[in-house]
């Protein structure tokens, strides 16, 4: 059973977004 | 001007077009693609994005993360609920009702 935690979503805006994009969109 | 999505235990909400949650094979972790900017939400946030296709409620979503979890359907209720609304108030959902 996993267990419920409230949730959280880390939020980087366009700018240091290119350490952050996902490796195939050429980061 | 937009109105604010006012999100309610009918409304269905789902991911715009313009939003994408993939799983990145690199890191193993999923993110969230939105106009100039990436989230990367936990494994909860995960779980309820996922639920987000706009073909159910939010009560139906909340019954499921209960039945999932084991917790308490208030505690849930009240977490989703604030998720969600955070996430429509961003423009990053949209709600059928």
């Amino acid at each position: 059973m996993k267990t419920w935690t409230k949730p959280v979503t880390t939020s980087v805006e366009a700018g240091e977004i290119s350490r952050y994009l996902p490796a195939e969109l050429g980061a | 001007m937009q109105t604010r999505v006012q999100l309610h235990s009918g409304s269905m909400p789902a991911l715009p077009p313009h939003v994408r949650l993939q799983f990145d094979e690199l890191r193993q972790k999923w993110v969230v693609l939105a106009p100039e900017r990436v989230l990367w939400p936990d494994d909860v946030s995960v779980d309820i994005i996922k639920l987000c296709d706009g073909s159910r409620t939010l009560d139906q979503i909340v019954d499921k993360l209960a039945d999932d979890y084991g917790a308490p359907r208030a505690e849930i209720n009240a977490d989703v609920g604030e998720f969600l609304q955070g996430w429509a108030d961003q423009r990053l959902l949209t709600t059928e009702q």
